[in-house]
């Protein structure tokens, strides 16, 4: 089984190097990792996958982003209701991010519906836990709460990342399942989480017709 | 104050962790207060009581923490959530947890210190230190003060540096 830090920022946005990150992965037992805006490649026996995030909020973005990097893993930040279903209905788009920062009503059961029949996972940043303070952490706990609820209930995918810019800011498997179940995610979920990028992207990178 | 009979005695688990980057200069008070607060923080007081958290002793890059025995999911989950000591980030890893401090002695490798090395990059010196298994944590120098950076003896012929001493790369 695949375990997969999905997104982190290595150098020059953060301030360790993509070799130096995997080597601290493999220690913190992943196999494989999503590097933001790095080319795919294998370091210490681990796979590096390319990673984009689209934050500009607009669909002419992401629809140019996959058009452009076929071979990456997108994740797209998310918007508002509208823009959120825009995204989930669109074909390419493997992840949403940022819904922490998103209205509540911004992804409902109707976006969770389209993310499982169009198997686009939702993305959960732990450095916003590690990171956060006060008001603004219980928010983000009280946010992935409730996208756990529509997780259980409509089954869409969940991606668990790191979000990390530097060594210091990776974590263990077993760091992320302790910071998971702070939100209420048992072990057997978050290793789900963890081992769903590589199932969405061979999903998508097979050839298709295009009428 | 007397204490207790052995038999009212809380039951006690230590837990060991190693803080990086490893030449990080805080006293173990100040870790005590990191970990304190992130226990508060993350569960409140109520819970922080309960935890019953203390820093025991301090070799190096390793650290015991003591806490009461069923509560040692939340303490680790609390050094897992510690960002920063007094500004400066930091990351403390658990690596295993028992009941006697003697256990985790047996645990405690001491890490192989690093080699100092100088080098050039762009025309800039820099220095830093090189450990055994390839890490490089390189100090950064520039106007707006300096910063540490981590990379691989591989990165290194990438940016195309060239070290001043005989024995580097």
């Amino acid at each position: 089984m695949t375990v997969t830090d999905a997104f982190i920022h290595p150098f020059p946005k953060g301030d360790s190097t993509l070799q130096r990150m995997a080597m601290t992965a493999r220690e913190c037992g992943f196999d494989t990792l999503i590097a933001v805006n790095h080319h795919p490649c294998d370091y210490h026996g681990i796979r590096i996958l390319q990673g984009v995030i689209v934050s500009e909020g607009t669909m002419k973005a992401v629809t140019n982003t996959i058009r452009q990097k076929k071979r990456a893993i997108i994740g797209v930040a998310a918007g508002d209701a509208a823009f959120n279903r825009s995204v989930l209905k669109t074909r390419g788009v493997h992840l949403i991010t940022d819904l922490h920062r998103s209205q509540r009503n911004a992804f409902d059961q109707v976006t969770a519906k389209l993310a499982a029949e169009n198997r686009i996972a939702v993305h959960l940043d732990i450095s916003q836990l590690i990171s956060c303070r006060g008001h603004s952490r219980q928010k983000v706990l009280g946010r992935y709460a409730g996208l756990l609820l529509l997780q259980r209930k409509f089954g869409f995918s969940f991606a668990i990342g790191s979000g990390a810019k530097s060594i210091l800011g990776q974590r263990t498997v077993r760091e992320m399942i302790l910071l998971t179940s702070l939100f209420g995610m048992t072990e057997e979920e978050t290793m789900t989480a963890l081992g769903t990028i590589p199932d969405l992207f061979l999903d998508t990178s097979r050839p298709r017709v295009v009428s | 104050m007397k204490h207790f009979s052995p038999s009212l005695r809380e039951n006690r688990r230590y837990i060991l962790t190693r803080i990086m980057p490893t030449d990080l200069d805080c006293e173990i008070r100040e870790l005590y207060y990191a970990i304190s607060d992130s226990i508060t923080s993350l569960y409140g007081d109520c819970i922080a009581a309960e935890v019953n958290a203390a820093t025991i002793l301090r070799e190096d890059s390793l650290l015991v923490v003591r806490c009461r025995r069923g509560r040692e999911k939340e303490l680790c989950c609390a050094i897992a959530a510690i960002r920063s000591i007094n500004g400066t980030q930091v990351r403390l890893t658990t690596i295993a947890t028992s009941g006697t401090i003697a256990a985790l002695r047996k645990r405690m490798r001491p890490e192989t210190p690093g080699q100092p090395l100088t080098c050039i990059i762009n025309s800039e010196e820099q220095s830093g230190i090189m450990y055994a298994d390839g890490k490089i944590d390189l100090i950064k120098r520039d106007m707006k003060g300096q910063e540490l950076v981590y990379l691989t003896k591989d990165d290194m012929e990438k940016f195309h540096a060239t070290t001043t001493k005989p024995d580097g790369i």
